[in-house]
């Protein structure tokens, strides 16, 4: 449609507009690299006026567009279907303001969530979300998909943090939602946008809340024979009314993927999993907390506890962690990161028959999680060239989610429904509830130009997956 | 027979049951006709003059708590259940529901009201401590949203949207809520100051805490009190509370103020939502004017309560106020002469806008506290 590239191109100039293929291919998708859809063009604005322009743009050439931000994303929720144009926001890149004294922080969609945090430094603060990609994805990227992070479970997500938004509306007006105070006058839109995988509108700033840096931190690096022992530990943890800044476990495969790489953290390869634990808040409660790490850790059979002695060994722990996808790479040349959530207590069993689904369909699967919130990253390691394996990567995942919804957990905690799950919507919602999720999206998009195709599912009808025909409204792992 | 704003209602449904619940709204919109759904009442006062209303639909046999998990730190409760009896079950348990407002008040009422009080500041707003909604809408269809587990980014979040929209969207029948474990140790201090500025400052430093639960300071214009609650570990509580200073009083005076905040009778009482740089500006006008001034510095909420001779007063001192909040104005009681003329919530225009087309789209019909939510909607 030369017409739309000649007004986008009036709008942005033609470097700040990709139209040729040879350019567009890296916009093919985001970190789900199973789904790949060309995008008509690809422009990069660099304020909301310009954003506006491109929106109106579009809507009149009938034309979908859809925000993106570093394309870390893993549910192909950046993804140009129908043809679309992605807005790519990544020269909104600006932090508009830092007001300490109120602890909030004006930032445009592009600014990167790990840039925010080390610019609010000096002042004693930091932005809480740490999404494990936080080096390079987006601010604009974390409100679409309502990010978390291994620090979720004491500070919370995305949408803990964002206190007021700017958005360009699908027919192009601007708007301010909510306020700096994080008080809405009437419904609570910014709670709505935020987590709507960038299908309501265009985020062009967010006000966003700071949290004051701990007065001290420390964590510990737990060893176990078994990973049931180490969920059993976080169970206890938590019910001790212990209150950790991040529970992470990382499985014997995991643990033999990453000593075998660049991010070897010298973490004991004969161990069943290892538990990160990190603490933090004022100083004078630090040491009785970590004494009652150890002391549960132990009775929960941990081999070691290890408590980090300066900030070299701290990164060391957390590398194992957060080198884990990294390592995956020598496995095999793709890799399938799943996310779903369970009950903290249904973790080991469903844990093992996730290894067994992997086992059964003979994938190389491995874990890292949250352990914490019940967080599951089932990880299959996998060469998209063999369609027979990649047919049964996907088997392998709808399963493993089948199984998460059975235990009376959900479908995803972070990526996102975006493409990947939007099928699956039914294991959990029924038409009432995706109803109700439609008027929601009518009411900002009626005329559904703002990245369409995510969420929902594409069958009519429900029905094969309508959970209370297939009884998902039972839990029977309580 | 009842009365809400100058209109009279006839009649209080009690549905048995959630299906009863949403058959009745699908009946009322079918009819043209329009309910207002009702806990305990609480929170009724905040709300513009019904356009119309037929009955109240009350929620009172949608109470018990249905599934209670300390270990997973979640619980399931029907709309109906009182905060009283869920803290309580909390309690039996160490742990704590983070949803403040009063033990009389209804779950469904305390999260369709986005209830806040002195403890929101540790516990966060109503918002954060929903996991899942149950939701009967005015179609007649029975809706859920979220889940049962504390991390969720499963379609759309709509319990952010449910909450705090006063019953206007649909009606909540249950809720799946966050668990919180008790902290080890509080301590609740009093503090008085000879004047509000000293106050205020007072207050400020004890929010940079990092254990303080609450604080409420009760402004006056020659003395002024302080109360904070700490709580966690206890060697960290006491170095914070003890550089608070004033005295160590029961923890039950904190309750004692919010319920008084939450109870006051009087003729009109606004709340202002202000940044912390802000509430010295904000609370000025509003003690100057006689206003009963109550500021929760943690979540930056300033509440200021006039009586029949002073409330015409205090509605010019609260527009004043609010000239100096980047946050909204609400006039959570209010004489209805004043509700004719002006908007309680007091939304933006383009907000409005959209607030309206999410109406539109959930309840078509008006079948649901038709004109009492913003924008009159």
């Amino acid at each position: 449609m030369p017409d739309l590239i000649a007004a986008l191109e009036g709008v942005l100039g033609r470097e700040r507009c990709l139209s040729q293929p040879e350019d567009l291919f890296v916009y093919e998708c985001d970190g789900a690299t199973l789904h790949r859809e060309t995008p008509r063009a690809v422009v990069f604005p660099t304020s909301t006026q310009e954003v506006q322009q491109v929106v109106r743009a579009c809507r009149a050439a009938g034309v979908p567009f859809v925000p993106r931000g570093a394309g870390t994303g893993l549910s192909g929720g950046a993804l140009a279907l129908d043809g679309g144009v992605v807005i790519e926001c990544s020269r909104l890149d600006r932090i508009r303001e830092v007001d300490p004294a109120n602890r909030l922080a004006v930032v445009e969609p592009g600014v990167v969530n790990a840039d925010l945090s080390k610019a609010v430094a000096p002042h004693g603060l930091f932005y809480a979300p740490d999404p494990s990609s936080q080096l390079s994805c987006t601010i604009g990227g974390n409100v679409a998909e309502n990010s978390g992070g291994p620090h979720t479970l004491k500070y919370g997500t995305t949408t803990n943090h964002v206190l007021a938004l700017e958005l360009v509306l699908p027919d192009g007006e601007r708007v301010e939602l909510g306020s700096p105070t994080g008080v809405s006058a009437g419904y609570d839109l910014v709670g709505a946008v935020v987590g709507s995988e960038g299908t309501l509108g265009v985020v062009t700033a967010a006000t966003v809340r700071l949290t004051r840096l701990p007065e001290g931190v420390e964590t510990l690096l737990c060893v176990f024979r078994d990973v049931v022992d180490a969920c059993r530990a976080v169970g206890a943890m938590i019910g001790s009314g212990l209150v950790p800044a991040a529970l992470e476990i990382v499985d014997e495969r995991t643990i033999a993927a990453v000593e075998a790489s660049v991010y070897a953290a010298g973490l004991p390869t004969d161990a069943g999993a290892v538990l990160i634990v990190e603490l933090d808040g004022p100083r004078v409660a630090l040491e009785r907390e970590v004494a009652r790490v150890r002391e549960i850790g132990a009775a929960e059979g941990a081999t070691r506890v290890e408590v980090a002695r300066d900030e070299a060994e701290r990164q060391r722990f957390w590398r194992a962690r957060k080198g884990a996808f990294g390592a995956m790479g020598r496995l095999a040349p793709d890799l399938y990161v799943h996310d779903a959530v369970v009950p903290r207590s249904a973790l080991p069993e469903v844990l093992a028959e996730v290894c067994a689904i992997g086992d059964r369909h003979g994938l190389t699967l491995s874990n890292v999680f949250h352990a914490g919130d019940g967080n599951l990253h089932p990880n299959i390691s996998f060469d998209r060239r063999d369609p027979d394996e990649l047919a049964r990567v996907v088997a392998a995942g709808r399963e493993i989610l089948e199984l998460c919804v059975r235990a009376g957990g959900v479908i995803t905690g972070e990526h996102g429904i975006g493409t990947e799950k939007r099928d699956y919507m039914g294991l959990l919602f029924g038409e009432a509830d995706l109803g109700a999720m439609r008027r929601l999206r009518a009411a900002f998009d009626p005329e559904q130009v703002c990245n369409p195709g995510k969420v929902f599912p594409t069958t009519r009808f429900c029905a094969e997956s309508n959970p209370k025909a297939r009884g998902y409204d039972e839990v029977p792992f309580e | 027979m009842s009365a809400l704003d100058g209109a009279t209602v006839a009649d209080v449904l009690e549905p048995a049951d959630a299906e009863a619940v949403a058959a009745t709204l699908r009946s009322q919109g079918e009819a043209g006709g329009s309910v207002v759904p009702l806990g305990a009442g609480r929170h009724l006062a905040l709300g513009n003059p019904p356009e119309r209303v037929d009955a109240f639909l009350s929620t009172r046999n949608l109470a018990g708590i249905e599934t209670f998990l300390p270990g997973e730190g979640v619980c399931r409760a029907g709309a109906g259940t009182t905060l009283g009896e869920l803290r309580r079950a909390a309690a039996d348990a160490d742990m704590e529901i983070p949803l403040d407002g009063p033990d009389a008040a209804t779950l469904g009422g305390a999260l369709a009201a986005a209830s806040v009080g002195p403890r929101s500041h540790v516990w966060g707003r109503a918002r954060d401590a929903v996991l899942g909604l149950d939701v009967a809408l005015a179609s007649g269809e029975l809706s859920r949203c979220g889940g049962r587990v504390v991390k969720n980014v499963t379609g759309y979040d709509l319990a952010k949207l449910y909450t705090g929209s006063h019953g206007s969207l649909g009606v909540i029948t249950a809720a799946w809520l966050r668990l919180r474990p008790r902290p080890e140790t509080t301590q609740v201090r009093r503090r008085a100051f000879d004047d509000a500025e000293s106050a205020l400052a007072a207050g400020a430093r004890a929010a940079r805490d990092a254990t303080l639960r609450a604080c409420v300071l009760v402004l006056g214009e020659d003395r002024s009190l302080a109360v904070a609650e700490w709580g966690g570990d206890g060697a960290a509580v006491a170095a914070d509370a003890g550089s608070f200073g004033g005295e160590a009083v029961e923890g039950a005076l904190l309750d004692e103020l919010a319920e008084r905040q939450w109870s006051d009778s009087c003729a009109l009482r606004v709340r202002v939502a202000a940044l912390a740089t802000e509430l010295g500006a904000v609370s000025a006008p509003l003690c100057a004017a006689g206003g009963r001034v109550l500021v929760h510095p943690g979540t930056g909420l300033v509440y200021a309560s006039f009586d029949d001779a002073s409330w015409q007063e205090g509605e010019q001192a609260a527009l004043r106020a609010a000239a100096s909040a980047s946050g909204p104005l609400r006039f959570e009681v209010a004489p209805l002469e004043l509700k004719r003329r002006r908007c309680v919530f007091g939304a933006p225009d383009a907000e409005v806008a959209l607030f309206r087309s999410l109406k539109q789209r959930f309840d078509p019909d008006g079948a649901l506290s038709r004109g009492r939510f913003a924008g009159r909607l």
